[in-house]
């Protein structure tokens, strides 16, 4: 109940300081200061360098406070909106590069991927760059989230801005055509 | 099938590297330089805005300030309003008198006759004309004349006129209007709301009426309306006066009195109608208003 009641609390005091960051764009600091690193941490995951990275970052929130005015909360955290600005400002940025997209893969990532797909690491790990070819960038996405960073369904429903039941049967299905894209490969 | 590029194992980020790009008051500027940019590129845009806008507004103006070639086809179209449909037939009314008075000029005049003719080639643009009197001239001519005139005027109104209405209309002759002829196509139905129909039986039909068979292939836009009295169809006479059906019929068996009543009567077709219009009087020349349909000159 005390941790409910805590959680309330921040709720509220985000949802505060996104209102007065509406009228008043200092008000939007403590945000920035709180979501900072996490936004490093998520456009660096799916672009090389830590230079563009930065810029990118810098170009989010710069479009979070210029949009401000124009958010709704609809029930998600307000992180979800800065992490969708993110993934517009990400493929605008390949877009414009004519870089190839980069995916970071760690340990972590390589181990939840072949638990799905039911393979063994190193064969996983030689064919994985060609089986990814084969998926959309949505695709892509959704695997990164679910299975590269580890997010729970909840927080990749609100980043794609779909319900969790949604997310999941995505899921799944981008790993049916992961576990195919294999078997061409 | 896209090519991404994958990069394995690669090294966290450090506590120094999250401090390195973090700069809120350099974010502040920007946004509000984005701001600044977007509220110009609004200002842009409203501006051409009003510009688009005010350039339509003015050659509305300019087209509208341009007399418009008026013609009786302002019935033409099925949505026509009742004013305009009341015009039209007070058009054709005006256009017969002027042309009667015209022919009935003496020989002298002519000249005079000459540029009235040619006065009413521009008739058209001027709906709401009022009749011209010319007064000295006629009270010289003698009966015979009169009809001579009449007669010419009648061709000038004969040849002035252009139909409108997309098919005939002749006078039926026949000794039994009980016998409308079964080869032809009828209304085949009608939607109708509030009709009192004042079905009339064909053998009362009165003997010295004139029946005209009207034939007409509607455009796709137009339907065969009815309105209470036949307010809606109207015989213009060749001197000008104006008289609507006495009795209708839309068929074998469908004969209306010119007591029907309706609020909206629409008739059902395949692609022609056949319609009988009974007058007290009318002849070949004289020309029948159907509004929603058009006109059409009454031929023998």
């Amino acid at each position: 109940m005390h941790i409910q009641k805590n959680i309330a609390n921040r709720m509220l005091t985000e949802k505060e300081q996104v209102e007065r960051s509406k009228t008043s764009p200092a008000c939007f600091e403590p945000l920035y200061v709180k979501y900072y690193e996490g936004m490093i941490r998520f456009v660096y995951k799916r672009v090389e360098s830590f230079d563009d990275t930065k810029e990118i970052v810098s170009v989010v929130f710069t479009k979070a406070l210029t949009n401000i005015g124009k958010y709704k909360d609809k029930g998600f955290p307000f992180s979800s909106w800065l992490f969708r600005i993110a993934i517009n400002e990400i493929n605008q940025f390949y877009r414009d590069s004519k870089k190839l997209r980069a995916i970071s893969l760690d340990e972590k990532g390589i181990k939840n991927i072949a638990a799905e797909t039911a393979m063994e690491k190193n064969e996983l790990i030689s064919n994985l760059k060609r089986a990814l070819t084969y998926l959309s960038d949505e695709d892509l996405l959704l695997i990164e989230l679910r299975f590269f960073e580890e997010r729970p369904f909840a927080e990749v429903a609100q980043i794609l801005g779909v319900s969790e039941n949604h997310a999941k049967v995505k899921t799944y299905r981008v790993l049916d055509k992961l576990r195919s894209a294999y078997a061409r490969v | 099938m896209k090519d991404y590029k994958l990069l394995t194992y690669r090294p966290e980020l450090t506590q120094e590297q999250f401090k390195e790009g973090m700069d809120f008051s350099k974010v502040k500027v920007n946004a509000g330089a984005a701001k600044a940019a977007a509220f110009k590129t609004l200002l842009i845009k409203i501006g051409l805005c009003l510009t688009v806008v005010t350039g339509v507004v003015i050659y509305v103006k300019i087209k509208n300030s341009v007399p418009k070639h008026k013609s009786i086809t302002a019935i033409d179209s099925a949505n026509t309003q009742d004013s305009a449909f009341i015009d039209s037939v007070a058009f054709i009314q005006k256009k017969v008198q002027v042309l009667k008075q015209v022919e009935s000029l003496p020989e002298k005049t002519q000249t005079v006759k000459d540029s009235s003719i040619d006065v009413m080639e521009g008739i058209n643009s001027v709906q709401h004309m009022e009749p011209v009197v010319i007064v000295e001239s006629n009270t010289a001519k003698k009966d015979t004349s009169k009809t001579l005139a009449s007669k010419t005027a009648n061709q000038k109104v004969k040849k002035e006129f252009k139909p409108t209405l997309n098919g005939r209309c002749v006078i039926w002759k026949s000794d039994n209007y009980c016998e409308l002829p079964l080869s032809l196509k009828y209304v085949s139905g009608w939607d109708c709301s509030s009709c009192d129909f004042d079905n009339v039986d064909c053998s009362e039909l009165e003997r010295n009426l004139i029946a005209l068979l009207v034939t007409v292939t509607p455009k796709p836009q137009q339907r065969l309306k009815l309105e209470s009295g036949f307010k809606n169809i109207s015989l213009v006479k060749n001197d000008g006066s104006v008289i609507h059906p006495a009795f209708l019929s839309l068929g074998p068996k469908n004969y209306f009195g010119k007591n029907f009543r309706s609020s909206a009567f629409a008739a059902h077709y395949t692609n022609e109608i056949n319609l009988f219009l009974f007058f007290p009087d009318a002849q070949s020349g004289d020309i029948v208003a159907i509004k929603g349909l058009g006109e059409v000159m009454v031929e023998n």
